[in-house]
């Protein structure tokens, strides 16, 4: 269920898990976040996060967890070329098709997740490369997202010449 | 005993050796015995008040006093007291839990049995906690203003690790992974089967080859994949018989993957796959 809501609430859910009672995520500041140094734990990223207002609680605290690689979103669709139904031209930002990957994928990104990338034309519609911040709470990797093409509403007309009533 | 940082038996045993190079067998807590400590008077010119009996074990024996120099706590933070602690408790603060405040703080080597199990009441008053005679290192007291502050979170974590960040059906990819059902048709418009969803029910088993699930099939096999079987059991590529589906509203807190905050769906049927299955997770159709 993790991935269908934003990888800053998920971390509050996990952390929430961990500590035994529900934690917004507006109670902590992720103060550091690496990849797991190796050999430290079988999860793939540090993080450490600080307690403090609204919070009633303080003290900082490192914790181990999984994020997931963007590129294994290529193992995910069984019966397509990997292709999007979601729409999407080229010169769109990332940002602006996070609705669309979230009808699409399910994934709820945000700006804390992705850099800033344009889409460009392909062969098949337009792509994007959803490439993770070093800071995101919950991805890492790349992969590049094929979306379908915007239908050319010009190439639809048979004619222009409309009868008249 | 300048090097406060260790633990107290430590310390003593290090004057011991500073004191007395050259023993056959290094002094470790396994072959001497240490007894209580005794006050005495601080002899002309020496520093010593604190005597102890020291008894050898095997390969030592006999027994011999030492005398040495506590460590006065009034005199080490005598700059510094009354700590002002705002140490988060439920009730009154234990002497230990201050001890052990000042252990993390200050890197002192203080021990439980230093002091009585006392608890003392918050306030804006000087407290004093005294040392007992009996500890090996310390003496003195310690002055503390407490008044409850924030709780540490420390206090609630039981493990550092946070399972559960997963793709669905898991994060193994793995070469021969089973598909995932969630993305099998997960942007797929099923809205022209919502009549036919309607009569199906809200929970039971699924059945592909059925009146009601022809029509599901079908739209399966035209939208999604050919692959798709309305007579086959779960078990076998393609069939989903016998698989246990809900049809419910989003969003749901059952199905928290279904597309909740999509404008176009309102509704999902989801299938939901068994340990031997060919796919896994659950299959969802929204519309």
């Amino acid at each position: 269920m993790s991935i269908y809501q934003t990888s800053t609430d998920d971390l509050a859910l996990l952390v929430s898990a961990a500590i035994g009672f529900s934690v917004p995520a507006t109670h902590y500041s992720i103060i550091g976040i690496m990849p797991t140094p190796s050999g430290e734990s079988p999860y793939n990223t540090k993080i450490r996060i600080k307690f403090g207002p609204p919070s009633i609680y303080v003290g900082e605290k490192t914790l181990y967890y999984d994020r997931l690689n963007l590129a294994d979103l290529d193992h995910l669709h069984p019966f397509t070329d990997g292709r999007l139904k979601a729409r999407a031209g080229p010169g769109i930002s990332v940002s602006g098709l996070f609705p669309a990957l979230r009808d699409g994928l399910g994934i709820n990104f945000t700006v804390a997740d992705l850099e800033e990338t344009i889409a460009t034309e392909d062969e098949g519609g337009a792509q994007v490369i959803l490439r993770a911040k070093p800071t995101s709470p919950g991805w890492y990797g790349e992969y590049t997202a094929k979306m379908s093409p915007y239908q050319n509403f010009s190439i639809l007309f048979f004619s222009t010449t409309l009868s008249g009533y | 005993m300048y090097p406060y940082q260790k633990p107290q038996l430590e310390l003593l045993l290090d004057l011991i050796k500073e004191a007395n190079p050259g023993m056959p067998f290094p002094p470790t807590a396994a072959n001497l015995r240490f007894g209580t400590p005794v006050a005495q008077a601080v002899p002309s010119g020496g520093i010593a008040d604190t005597n102890i009996l020291v008894t050898g074990k095997d390969p030592y024996f006999g027994t011999k006093v030492v005398q040495y120099r506590r460590i006065n706590v009034t005199q080490l933070f005598r700059n510094m007291m009354p700590f002002k602690l705002t140490i988060w408790t439920g009730g009154q603060l234990p002497d230990r839990t201050t001890l052990k405040y000042l252990n993390k703080t200050f890197g002192t080597a203080f021990l439980d049995e230093d002091v009585l199990g006392s608890t003392r009441p918050s306030g804006n008053f000087t407290q004093t906690i005294p040392i007992l005679a009996t500890s090996k290192c310390y003496s003195g007291s310690i002055d503390i203003n407490w008044q409850p502050g924030p709780r540490d979170v420390n206090d609630f974590f039981t493990a550092t690790a946070l399972p559960g960040r997963l793709f669905p059906g898991g994060n193994d990819f793995a070469p021969g992974f089973k598909p995932v059902g969630e993305y099998m048709c997960y942007e797929v418009d099923f809205s022209p089967l919502s009549g036919t969803f309607a009569q199906i029910g809200a929970s039971g088993t699924w059945n592909g080859a059925s009146a009601l699930g022809i029509p599901i099939t079908n739209f399966l096999k035209a939208n999604v994949s050919p692959d798709f079987k309305g007579d086959q059991p779960h078990t076998a590529y393609g069939g989903l018989n016998g698989l246990s589906f809900i049809r419910v509203a989003i969003p749901i807190a059952t199905v928290p993957e279904a597309n909740s905050q999509s404008t176009v769906f309102k509704n999902v049927v989801a299938i939901i796959a068994q340990p031997n299955s060919w796919f896994r997770g659950k299959l969802l159709m929204h519309y």
